[in-house]
């Protein structure tokens, strides 16, 4: 079993020393190289579960980092760094997922996620992997919100707060889509 | 204390996260990303500058002024500008020929008799220096008077440049 990547993002002042490499222009691109080394496994990953596919993971973590490459320099600093980034990733996979709903208009490659994730499910041993699998397609199942709200919290481990900067929506709303998310997937996995 | 984040899960999911198993990625896709992004953040910069022509400096100074006044256009402006000048200027100060300072002052008196009808009677008053009234006619000697008188003022002033025949029939 490889445990999820639950590394801590850094520090504020970790944050702080690495935007004033990015700002300048000699040792922009060593520090963009640090930052990409500091969130690249985490910003693949929350990708990973919102899109399903490897290719579309790989794409849409590329584009991120080239997002945040070009635009790194209008950063305010409002927030933490690490959050702005998972704004661009969400924004970028969510783009990514509309665009293909767009061209399959039945939603091909959701319903097919889903339906691998059952079958999946239903094929595997009663056994931590199965479970596993259960726990996918449930989430598979899951309104965009209430997936993102759920993948942020259980496998990020982020705090409502962190997430309401990434969602732009209130931690009051976040509360209850996390609380609504583990209630089906619970009922999913027990059914 | 913080409380941990999944405590409030139910067990089934709480222990599903220690034992979370990843999807599958291929081999060193980790290891390679780095440069992927960074490969590709290299292209992308060098399409933008092939696509952006280079921005030329704008002249400043002498280098501006420079450029402007050897425009074609510029100094077509200034020859056709420069052309209207001379034209005015020529037109309004050009000395006009005074064709009457190169005559001698035979061929001056000799013009002047010739076109002496031509003359005002101010302007004849004042190259004689003198004035030609009506009024001052009355000093000349009253001929009417005497014949003596006519033909002393005859002698005096005018004889020499009476023909004869005309003399002879005053006479």
């Amino acid at each position: 079993m490889v445990p999820p990547p639950t590394t801590s993002p850094p520090s504020a002042a970790a944050e702080q020393e690495l935007l004033a490499l990015l700002r300048e222009s000699s040792t922009r691109e060593a520090g963009f190289r640090t930052l990409l080394r500091t969130y690249q496994e985490r910003v693949y990953w929350h990708v990973r579960r919102i899109v399903n596919t490897h290719e579309d993971a790989d794409d849409v973590t590329q584009n991120t980092f080239i997002q945040v490459y070009r635009h790194v320099e209008k950063f305010e600093g409002k927030s933490q760094l690490y959050t702005w980034i998972y704004r661009i990733a969400t924004n970028e996979a969510l783009g990514l997922l509309r665009k293909q709903k767009r061209q399959q208009p039945l939603s091909v490659d959701s319903e097919l996620a889903i339906e691998q994730a059952q079958v999946t499910a239903a094929d595997a041993p009663i056994d931590a992997d199965a479970l596993q699998a259960k726990l996918m397609a449930a989430v598979a199942r899951l309104p965009e919100k209430q997936r993102l709200v759920f993948n942020m919290r259980y496998f990020d481990e982020m705090s409502y707060k962190e997430i309401s900067v990434v969602l732009g929506t209130s931690e009051g709303g976040l509360k209850a889509s996390y609380h609504h998310a583990v209630k089906k997937i619970e009922a999913f996995i027990t059914a | 204390m913080k409380p941990n984040l999944h405590d409030s899960l139910p067990p089934q999911l709480r222990d599903l996260k220690s034992q979370w198993k990843q999807p599958s990625v291929p081999d060193g896709y980790f290891g390679g990303l780095e440069d992927n992004i960074m490969a590709r953040i290299k292209a992308e910069e060098a399409f933008a500058e092939w696509r952006t022509p280079a921005p030329t400096a704008r002249p400043t100074g002498w280098e501006h002024w420079r450029k402007v006044l050897f425009s074609p256009l510029w100094q077509l402006g200034m020859v056709a500008t420069l052309v209207f000048a001379l034209g005015v200027g020529y037109h309004y100060w050009s000395p006009v020929p005074d064709e009457s300072l190169a005559l001698t002052s035979e061929e001056a008196a000799w013009y002047v008799e010739q076109n002496i009808d031509d003359f005002a009677l101010t302007t004849i008053e004042t190259a004689l220096g003198t004035s030609l009234s009506e009024a001052d006619w009355a000093t000349t000697p009253a001929f009417e008077e005497s014949e003596e008188a006519l033909e002393e003022y005859l002698e005096e002033y005018m004889i020499d440049d009476l023909d004869t025949d005309l003399l002879e029939t005053y006479l």
